[in-house]
C-alpha cells in the first residue's frame, strides 16, 4: 500500500521540488538584480536634500552597509522561517502585509479575465470552426489578429472613454476594497486584460475544433446519425478543451505582467502597481517579496493545470 | 521627483508672509473658477505618489508633506496663499543680539489624542530633531543650538547665528510637534507609531493609512484654531496621470495635483472643473556637474544664452509658467524682473570661442520623467537649441533613483530638473543651489564660491534692506559664475471642482484646506 501512496504522490513531491529550486534561483537573483542596479533606498528614502552623513546614517539603520553575503544570509534565515522581513522605504510595514493586499486585487481582475476569456473564447472558436459560412471564420480571424495587436492599455483607455467618461455606467478607476463593490472596479480592467486573452483562446479553440472535426470519431458519429449539436458537445468540444487549459495556464505570467500596465491606467492597488512603486523607491525587500510571491504563484498555477490535464484527458491520467 | 529635491528646499528667512501674498511676488493663475460650498463632508484628492513615513524627520513627497501639514501642529502655521500666521505659539521674539528667539505658547493646549500639549512636547520634539543623524532636515536645524522650557507655555530656542526665518520655518511640517513620549530627544529617535500614526495637533487627525495608497484626516476637534473646510479629507495615490483626470471628470476624486501641464486644457475645458497654474517658490533648472566640459564657466553661460527659454515654457509647461534667467524666482523677494531671458546664440557663440566648445563639442543631458512629464519635450529643445551654437546635445532618458544616484555622484553633465521652497524665504533656495554644506552639494555641482558665501550669510542673516542687498548681490555673482541654469519659475497644475476656498495648493507646493471664517 505504502509504495503504491508513494508512487502516486512522486509526481507531486517532483514538483514541489522543483518549485522549491525555482523559488530559490529566483530569491537569488532578485536579490542580486536589485543591489546592482543604481540607487539607493536611503537617498529614496531621505531625498535628495538630505546631506551625505544623514545618508549614511540611515544606511547604518538599515542595514545596507553589512557586506552582501551578510544581508543575504540574514534574509535568507529569516525567509526560512516564512519572514519576508519590512519594507526598507515604509518603516514597520510588513512585506507580508503589501503581498496579502494587493495580491488578491490583481488574482481578482486574472480570474474575471481568465473567465471572460472562456466563457467568449471557446464560443467564438467553436463558431469559427464549424460555421459553413467562409466569412465568420474569415472575420473572427481578423477580429483576433486585430486584438492581438491591440495593446491591453489601449484598450483600457477606450474602455475608461466609453463606459465611465461618456456613459457614466462604471468607474473609471480605483478601488473601494470591499466586495461586492470591487466588481464594478475590476470589471473594466479584464475586460481589457480579456481583450489580449480571448483571442488567444479563439485561436486555439478553433485550430483543435478543426483538428478534431477531421478525427475518424466524429466521421463515425456523423455516420451513426447523430446531431451537429450532440457531435460539438460530446466529442468536438471536450477534445478541444485541453490545449485551452494550456494556453490558459502559459499565460498566466503574462497576465500577471499585462495586469502591471492595467493595474495603472485603472488605479489599482495591485501587486503590478506595488511591484512598479517598489522598483522605483529601491524598496528592496518588497520587490524581492513580489517576484518570490509571484514565482510561487506561478508554480502553483503549472501545478494546477497539470491536475487539470489528468482530470480532463483520460490518456494523461493513465500515463502517470 | 521634485517632490524629492523640490520639497528639499524648505527654508526660512521670515520676511515675507506678507510679500508673499502681495502682488509683488508673483502668483497663481487660473484658467477659470467655479463657485461651490463653503463647506463640505468630504473632499477627495489624487495625488501621484503615496505616503511611505509620517515621521516629521523622514517625509519627502506632496503627499506626506500635505499630511503633515494638515494633521501637524506647528508654532506658525503656513497657509496656501503664502502667509504665515500664529499656530501652538502666538509669538516669538528675538533677542537684540539675533541668538536667541522666545516663542509663547496659547493656553490649554492638547493633541489630538486629547492629552495635554506643554512646552515640554515641543522641546522634545525639537532636540530629537537636532540629534536625529538620519534627518533629512537637518540643514534647517542646523541654525538652532537648543531648545528649552523654562515654563509649559514658553520655549525658548539658543540659536548658533541670527536665524530670521525662524518664525517662518517653524511653519513646515518638520518641525510638527510630537507627545514628548513618542520620541528619545538625547538619542535622536522616535517610536515607530510616528512613522506610521503620528499624533500632533494640526486642523485634522489622521483615521487611518496602514501604509496603503489612501490616507484619511478628518477634523481634529481638539484643534484650538478655526476648523477646516472640508470634515474629512482621503489622499489616493493615482501615479497615472490620465487615470487620475479621469477620475477627477467622472466625480471620484475632487482635487487632482501635481498633473502635468501637457493635460491643462483638455482638463479646463471640462464642465465644472477648473485648472490651476501655481508658481512655486523655486525654479525649473538644468543642473551642470562642472565636471568636463561645464567645468568652464563660458561653456555655462553660453548653455544660458542659447536657450529658447520662450519655446520652452510654451511647448514643456504650456506657457503656465514665467520664464526666468536669473537665480531668483518671480515669486520670491530676490525676483529682479530686469534680467533678460531673451535667447542670444551669437552672445552665445561668442562666448564659446576659447573654450573646448570653440568648434563644436559634445554633452550629455540626463532627465527622467517619473515625476516630470515635461522633460521629455525639454529635453529636445534643449538640445535643439545647444545644436545652434555647435554643442551636440546626447539625450539620456534615466528612472528617478538612477537619476538621483548619479546627480549625487555628479555623474552627469547636464540635468533637466527643479526645486522650490515652501515658503518666501531665502535660506532654503540658498542652502542647497549656492553652498557646499547645503545638503545639495551646492546643486549637485560641487560649486564652491567664498564670495556667494558670504552673500549667502548676510541674506539668512539679517532682514530689510541689508537682506535686499544680499539678495541682489547673490543674483550678481549667480550671473557670474553661473553654477547651473535656470529657465522658468517652478509650476505645479492641479485641476478641482471645489473652489479654492474650500481646498487648494499654493506657491509651498503642498494641498491646503481652506479654514471656515479665513
Amino acid at each position: 500500500m505504502a509504495p503504491r501512496i508513494l508512487r502516486r504522490s512522486r509526481p507531486l513531491l517532483a514538483r514541489a521540488g522543483q518549485a522549491l529550486a525555482v523559488a530559490f534561483i529566483v530569491v537569488v537573483i532578485t536579490f542580486l538584480l536589485v543591489r546592482i542596479t543604481p540607487g539607493d533606498p536611503a537617498r529614496g528614502i531621505l531625498g535628495t536634500r538630505a546631506t551625505t552623513d544623514a545618508v549614511a546614517a540611515l544606511r547604518a539603520q538599515l542595514h545596507l552597509n553589512e557586506p552582501l553575503w551578510q544581508q543575504f544570509t540574514d534574509y535568507f534565515g529569516a525567509l526560512l522561517h516564512g519572514d519576508l522581513g519590512n519594507s526598507v522605504i515604509t518603516p514597520g510595514r510588513s512585506v507580508w502585509s503589501v503581498v496579502s493586499s494587493s495580491f488578491p486585487v490583481t488574482l481578482s481582475v486574472i480570474v474575471l479575465t481568465t473567465a471572460i476569456a472562456t466563457l467568449t473564447g471557446i464560443p467564438i472558436g467553436l463558431w469559427a470552426a464549424l460555421s459553413r459560412r467562409r466569412g465568420v471564420d474569415v472575420g473572427v480571424r481578423t477580429a483576433v489578429s486585430v486584438s492581438l495587436a491591440t495593446p491591453p492599455f489601449l484598450f483600457g483607455l477606450v474602455l475608461v472613454f466609453v463606459f465611465a467618461l461618456t456613459l457614466g455606467v462604471l468607474p473609471a478607476g480605483g478601488w473601494p476594497g470591499s466586495w461586492p463593490q470591487n466588481f464594478s472596479y475590476i470589471l473594466l480592467p479584464s475586460v481589457a486584460l480579456a481583450g489580449f486573452l480571448t483571442p488567444l483562446v479563439v485561436r486555439t479553440v478553433r485550430q483543435a475544433a478543426l483538428d478534431v472535426n477531421d478525427e475518424e470519431f466524429v466521421e463515425a458519429a456523423l455516420a451513426r446519425g447523430l446531431q451537429s449539436r450532440t457531435i460539438v458537445a460530446r466529442h468536438v468540444l471536450p477534445n478541444s478543451l485541453l490545449p485551452v487549459v494550456t494556453v490558459l495556464g502559459l499565460n498566466f505570467a503574462g497576465l500577471l505582467g499585462g495586469a502591471v500596465v492595467v493595474e495603472a491606467v485603472f488605479n489599482l492597488p495591485g501587486i503590478g502597481t506595488q511591484l512598479v512603486q517598489a522598483v522605483q523607491q529601491r524598496d528592496y525587500t518588497v520587490i524581492q517579496g513580489i517576484a518570490l510571491m509571484t514565482a510561487l504563484v506561478v508554480v502553483a498555477v503549472n501545478l494546477v493545470v497539470d491536475l487539470l490535464y489528468a482530470v480532463i484527458d483520460p490518456r494523461t491520467r493513465r500515463r502517470s | 521627483m521634485y517632490v524629492r529635491i523640490a520639497r528639499a528646499l524648505a527654508s526660512g528667512l521670515g520676511l515675507c508672509a506678507a510679500l508673499a501674498v502681495a502682488a509683488g511676488c508673483g502668483g497663481t493663475q487660473s484658467s477659470s473658477t467655479v463657485s461651490g460650498p463653503a463647506t463640505v463632508a468630504t473632499v477627495n484628492v489624487g495625488i501621484g505618489t503615496k505616503v511611505n513615513s509620517l515621521d516629521p524627520n523622514l517625509f519627502v513627497n506632496t503627499t506626506e508633506t500635505s499630511v503633515l501639514h494638515l494633521i501637524g501642529g506647528t508654532l506658525f502655521e503656513l497657509r496656501a496663499s503664502g502667509a504665515v500666521v500664529p499656530g501652538l505659539a502666538t509669538s516669538i521674539e528675538p533677542s537684540s543680539d539675533g541668538l536667541t528667539q522666545t516663542a509663547h505658547l496659547r493656553a490649554g493646549l492638547k493633541f489630538s489624542d486629547g492629552t495635554p500639549l506643554t512646552a515640554a512636547d515641543v522641546v522634545a520634539t525639537l532636540e530629537r530633531g537636532i540629534h536625529n543623524r538620519a534627518n533629512a532636515y537637518a540643514g534647517f536645524y542646523a541654525p538652532i543650538a537648543s531648545v528649552t522650557a523654562p515654563d509649559a507655555t514658553t520655549v525658548v530656542f539658543k540659536l548658533k547665528r541670527p536665524f530670521p526665518s525662524l518664525r517662518t520655518v517653524l511653519g513646515e511640517p518638520e518641525f510638527m510637534v510630537l507627545p514628548a513620549r513618542s520620541v528619545d530627544p538625547a538619542a535622536g529617535t522616535a517610536q515607530k507609531s510616528v512613522a506610521s500614526d503620528p499624533i500632533s495637533a494640526g486642523p485634522y487627525e489622521l483615521v487611518s493609512w496602514g501604509g496603503g495608497p489612501t490616507v484619511v484626516l478628518r477634523r481634529n476637534p481638539d484643534y484650538f484654531g478655526a476648523k477646516g473646510r472640508a470634515a474629512t479629507v482621503r489622499f489616493v495615490a493615482i501615479p497615472d496621470f490620465n487615470a487620475s483626470a479621469s477620475q477627477l471628470r467622472t466625480g471620484q476624486i475632487d482635487m487632482s495635483v501635481l498633473l502635468p501641464p501637457s493635460l491643462a486644457p483638455s482638463l479646463a475645458q471640462t464642465s465644472g472643473i477648473h485648472t490651476v497654474s501655481a508658481s512655486l517658490y523655486g525654479f525649473q533648472n538644468l543642473f551642470m556637474s562642472h565636471k568636463g566640459l561645464t567645468a568652464d564657466v563660458n561653456v555655462r553661460r553660453a548653455i544660458s544664452l542659447a536657450l529658447d527659454r520662450g519655446e520652452l515654457v510654451r511647448t514643456a509647461l504650456y506657457g503656465k509658467v514665467k520664464p526666468l534667467a536669473g537665480f531668483w524666482p518671480s515669486t520670491t523677494t530676490g525676483y529682479d524682473p530686469g534680467i533678460s531671458t531673451a535667447r542670444d546664440v551669437a552672445g552665445a557663440k561668442r562666448l564659446l570661442a576659447g573654450t573646448p566648445c570653440a568648434h563644436g563639442c559634445s554633452i550629455e543631458l540626463m532627465y527622467e520623467t517619473d515625476d516630470q512629464a515635461w522633460a521629455e519635450q525639454a529635453a529636445v529643445i534643449v538640445q535643439s537649441n545647444l545644436k545652434d551654437v555647435g554643442i551636440d546635445v546626447k539625450l539620456v532618458h534615466l528612472d528617478q533613483p538612477t537619476v538621483i544616484t548619479r546627480l549625487t555622484g555628479r555623474k552627469y553633465d547636464l540635468c533637466l530638473y527643479g526645486n522650490y521652497d515652501l515658503a518666501n524665504v531665502p535660506d532654503g533656495l540658498i542652502a542647497y543651489n549656492l553652498l557646499p554644506d547645503g545638503g545639495l552639494d551646492a546643486a549637485f555641482s560641487g560649486y564652491d564660491s567664498p564670495q556667494m558665501q558670504q552673500y549667502a550669510k548676510q541674506a539668512v542673516e539679517t532682514t530689510g534692506a541689508q537682506q535686499k542687498a544680499a539678495l541682489r548681490d547673490i543674483e550678481t555673482q549667480f550671473a557670474k559664475d553661473m553654477p547651473f541654469v535656470t529657465f522658468s519659475d517652478f509650476v505645479n497644475l492641479y485641476a478641482t471642482r471645489l473652489p479654492d476656498k474650500v481646498i487648494s495648493m499654493g506657491r509651498g507646493g503642498y494641498v491646503d484646506v481652506g479654514r471656515v471664517g479665513e
